[in-house]
């Protein structure tokens, strides 16, 4: 292989908190000591069931939230210790698509506003020339023009979502963040978004973190998977690796546990207990609670992070957090 | 339980024939098929030419001339009598739409844009010393007694003539104020406002962009019932003597007929009460179709 | 073996819509028929809209009235016409024969009280029992239902359970009294996946040990797959088609099953299975074409499915116990599998 490309979002040791509100000064770690990195034009998949920080990791790239402590540098340069001026580049070049559209477009402007006001913003393109640019947007992402003038109340489901990709489009950002973007759609539309985002891809060299609880989802785009518990991340590989050999209990688990489409399949292995309150993390591993392979020192002992596959041999290395691959 | 879930299930798909007309226009459409609201709207067009032609000084200049005798009863020259001075009843009646509509803007929309101020900004706050201190400020407005403060007020800037709208002002904008700053809140975590953010809006466009608008729906009716408390405020107040220094109004004329009704003259009370209870009737009923014009799950079946 | 429970025929609802002149009618489920067997789960599946859960809504009585305006020709739970009972006579029904249970079990549990109180509440009201044997049993529920320490969550509030607990204090509290039929709407959507095959294991658990016939009302076709013995697929109101779940998954014969098959996606070992998409979209319940509703979005539709209403049919080959039945004039073929 040629020389690695530097990555697009390098992510080290990224801590995220929220102060308890009930508990006084204790504070919840939404986020923990987490690092990884997004190659640029790649689509990175995070899976994670609620509470395991993912939507907290999100808004922290995008700076809505500051973290308390690690760096999010984006080609190189640290966006944590940026202010707000500095960051306005960064901001342009990352772009956010929320689960439900209805919400995430503002519902008493037309499509048309929405889609100005990051041009409007930025300052980008000739004032004459926005509209036009706004126009191709609808065109990239499949919709009419005609939906300009509309209200994102008027709109289907599919339809919205378009709208939400193609205002994330509209500043030419290198990367996408999309939280549970498909999720509250119905499989139908589903299919033909996911087709999108992957054409979208393919089109204008975007990279893609690409976050959802569903692990058939995220098979149908990443290249690169992540899985996360209770804010830490367990596991990373490449797609093709991690859906035929995952190395933690937890993604086995949840591989086992989405039920597949088809009857003649096995009947998912039932995992005991529910994740514990992220208030109150487990010691040692925060899996361990609920893992079947639970030894001694996952109790005590955080596992370290192990390469079983070495950067240098593939696109992306294969890291796990566990224990079982720590002899 | 199952009944939201059944209504929602259409609301999604109202989009699709609502086809391209925008929110305004929704609006008015079922403002339109509410016949009672279409009521309302009249009475209170017609009084508001009224207002407009006393302003232009077209109507109910004669107001204060007392050319005529002492009670004299309906006739050609004084349609609806003359008071104990020798004024012209119809005139003075007419005269007094002008004064409500005065009070009754100047206090709606002062007020309201106080509650959004104040509302809008301990939402966004919500939690910080702003918030709490326009909480507090809230909290001891609305536990004087309302009729107290406004006499507190009068008395202390007696003579000058904006002492009652102050009072109205200073109390009224409290409702506005809890109502806008839930609003904010439940808006300021909603996701449009996240991608607002997220590109680096700054606050005073997201607020006046993707907050504001969305609570307009609270701002026009919570602007109306400002305006019936208002006029209905007035009445009392100047009956009270507290309320319209100089010229005439409805509760300045309910006060002259106290002594009047009496000794039998009712030309005063009823033209008074009359005119004040077709006005109010017709905002109320405007104001109830306007609130269901603005709620959206009337619109959705 | 297959006693029916629960029979419906002919059942309809529709809703008035208003828009800005005119007032039409929708019709969100149109005359289906269908039949549910002891101890069987019968699967509903179906895009959002389709009418799948103001279905279960009819069933319980619980759909507002007006605007709701519900047709049957009857609804026969054992010898009861559900159909033809008020409102008095449903609430003996509901809870004690007939049960219902949610997407999100925060809100149809009642914030203020413990869960101690409002599942020992409804084993009183339909078993009659004492105080003292409610609350054992209610014990008892819970630890059927999966949970350890239940003498702990009987002392707590809602809110402070997570969304998996109150899923399975629902299901006690729906089981308690082994109703007949147990209506599940959506019962895991909410849930993480995790605890959505927990739950989903307990249902079908307790519904075979008393005896309990489930509809289970959802828009995930895997759920279908681990979880129900049959299956119907409803689109714009209708029924298209009804078979055992392994007969439906591996030949659909209507088209609309076919295409909702294929934009599931699968998590697989082997590799990416691209999905497909079904063209078009869902049409307004009030803007329904004539003729089959899917047919502006079928590729086998001609002039006879765009003027007539096809029925549900039986496949030729099936003669057996449970038939398997689709309402289209062009069927695909059994596939060759």
């Amino acid at each position: 292989m040629t020389a690695p490309t530097p990555p697009l979002l390098s992510i080290r040791d990224l801590l995220v908190q929220y102060p308890a509100a009930a508990s006084g000064k204790r504070t919840l770690a939404a986020v923990n000591e987490v690092s990884f990195d997004i190659q640029p034009g790649s689509i990175f998949g995070l899976v994670g069931e609620s509470g395991s920080g993912k939507t907290s990791l999100a808004h922290a790239i995008v700076q809505l939230v500051r973290p308390a402590a690690g760096k999010i540098l984006f080609h190189g340069d640290n966006l944590v210790t940026m202010k707000e001026k500095e960051l306005r580049s960064a901001r342009r070049n990352i772009q956010l698509v929320f689960q439900d559209p209805l919400v995430s477009l503002s519902p008493r402007r037309s499509i048309l506003q929405s889609l100005l006001e990051p041009l409007n913003h930025f300052r980008i393109g000739a004032s004459g020339q926005r509209r036009s640019r706004a126009m191709n947007a609808l065109e990239t992402v499949g919709l009419d023009q005609g939906v300009q003038h509309r209200y994102p109340h008027e709109l289907s489901g599919g339809q919205r979502q378009r709208a939400a990709l193609a205002r994330a489009l509209i500043t030419e950002p290198e990367l996408i963040i999309a939280d549970e973007a498909v999720s509250s759609l119905d499989v139908s539309v589903q299919a033909r978004i996911l087709e999108l985002i992957l054409h979208l891809r393919e089109k204008t060299g975007v990279a893609f973190l690409f976050i959802s609880h569903d692990l058939a989802v995220i098979q149908q785009l990443a290249d690169v998977v992540a899985v996360m518990y209770l804010g830490k991340m367990l596991e990373i590989a490449p797609a093709g690796t991690l859906f035929r050999d995952a190395a933690h209990p937890y993604t086995r688990a949840l591989l086992d546990a989405v039920p597949a489409p088809d009857p003649g399949h096995d009947k998912p292995l039932v995992l005991s207990g529910e994740p514990p309150s992220p208030l109150t993390p487990p010691s040692g591993c925060v899996f361990h609670t609920r893992c079947p392979a639970v030894m001694k020192q996952c109790e005590k002992i955080q596992p370290a992070e192990k390469h079983i596959i070495e950067p240098e041999s593939s696109p992306s290395a294969h890291l796990v957090r566990c224990h079982l691959w720590n002899s | 339980m199952i009944a939201p879930s059944a209504g929602t299930i259409i609301a999604t798909r109202r989009g699709s024939i609502a086809g391209d007309r925008a929110a305004s226009s929704r609006v008015w459409s079922s403002l339109r098929r509410d016949r009672a609201g279409l009521f309302g709207l009249a009475i209170v067009g017609l009084f508001f030419l009224v207002a407009v032609g006393v302003w232009l000084g077209w109507l109910g200049q004669g107001w204060s001339a007392a050319d005529g005798g002492r009670w004299e009863s309906a006739g050609p020259d004084h349609w609806l009598g003359t008071n104990v001075l020798g004024q012209d009843i119809f005139q003075r009646a007419v005269y007094s739409v002008r004064t409500a509509f005065e009070i009754g803007l100047l206090v709606a929309l002062l007020s309201t844009l106080l509650g959004a101020l104040l509302g809008g900004l301990s939402g966004w706050y919500s939690h910080s010393w702003v918030d709490d201190s326009i909480l507090w400020l809230k909290g001891v407005l609305d536990s004087i007694p309302f009729y107290l403060f406004v006499a507190a007020v009068a008395f202390a800037l007696q003579g000058w003539p904006w002492a009652m709208h102050l009072a109205m002002i200073a109390t009224f904008w409290t409702t506005t104020g809890r109502l806008v700053r839930g609003e904010v809140m439940r808006l300021k975590s909603r996701e449009f406002v996240l991608s607002a953010r997220a590109i680096g809006l700054p606050v005073h466009l997201i607020l006046l962009r993707h907050i504001l608008p969305n609570t307009l729906h609270i701002l026009l009716v919570q602007a109306t019932i400002a305006f019936v408390a208002a006029i209905k405020t007035e009445v009392i107040l100047s009956f009270l003597g507290l309320g319209v220094q100089d010229g005439v109004s409805w509760g300045l004329m309910l006060a002259e007929s106290t002594q009047e009704v009496l000794a039998g003259h009712f030309n005063n009370f009823l033209a008074a009460s009359l005119m004040l209870f077709l006005l109010l009737l017709g905002f109320n009923l405007l104001a109830d179709a306007m609130q269901d014009a603005f709620d959206p799950r009337q619109n959705a079946l | 073996m297959s006693d029916t429970v629960l029979s419906v025929s002919r059942l309809s609802v529709s809703f008035g819509v208003k828009s800005a002149a005119t007032k039409t009618v929708a019709k969100v489920v149109d005359g289906i028929s269908f039949e549910l067997n002891a101890g069987e789960v019968l699967g509903l599946v179906g895009e959002s809209g389709c009418g799948k859960s103001i279905t279960a809504a009819a069933l319980m009585g619980l759909l507002p009235s007006p605007p709701a305006l519900m047709v049957a020709e009857h609804i026969l739970l054992g010898d009861k016409d559900l159909s033809a009972l008020d409102e008095s006579g449903l609430r003996q029904v509901r809870g004690s024969e007939i049960s219902m249970i949610f997407q999100e079990p925060l809100t149809a549990l009642d914030p203020v009280f413990k869960i101690g109180s409002q599942l020992s509440a409804v084993i009183r009201r339909h078993q009659g029992k004492d105080r003292k044997n409610a609350f054992t049993t209610a014990v008892e529920m819970l630890g059927r239902v999966g949970i350890a320490d239940a003498a702990r969550i009987m002392k707590s509030y809602p809110h402070q359970l997570s969304g998996g607990m109150r899923q399975r204090v629902m299901i006690a509290m729906a089981m308690a009294c082994r109703p007949r039929v147990l209506l599940a709407d959506e019962p895991t959507t909410a849930l993480d996946v995790t605890t959505q095959a927990q739950v989903l294991a307990r249902l079908a658990d307790l519904g075979r040990d008393s005896d309990t016939a489930i509809l289970l009302i959802t828009h995930d076709l895997g759920v279908v797959a681990q979880a129900c013995d049959r299956a119907l697929v409803m689109y714009c109101g209708r029924i298209v088609e009804q078979a055992p779940v392994a007969e439906l998954f591996a030949n659909p014969a209507h088209p609309y099953t076919a295409g909702l098959l294929a934009a599931v996606p699968h998590v697989s070992r082997e590799g990416v299975r691209p999905v497909c998409a079904i063209p078009g979209s869902v049409p307004h319940p009030a803007a329904l074409p004539a003729g089959c509703h899917f047919a502006d979005r079928c590729d086998r539709a001609d002039n006879q499915c765009r003027a007539h209403v096809p029925r549900l049919q039986s496949l030729e080959e099936s003669e057996i116990a449970q038939p398997h039945r689709h309402a289209c004039f062009h069927p695909l073929p059994k596939a060759a599998m």
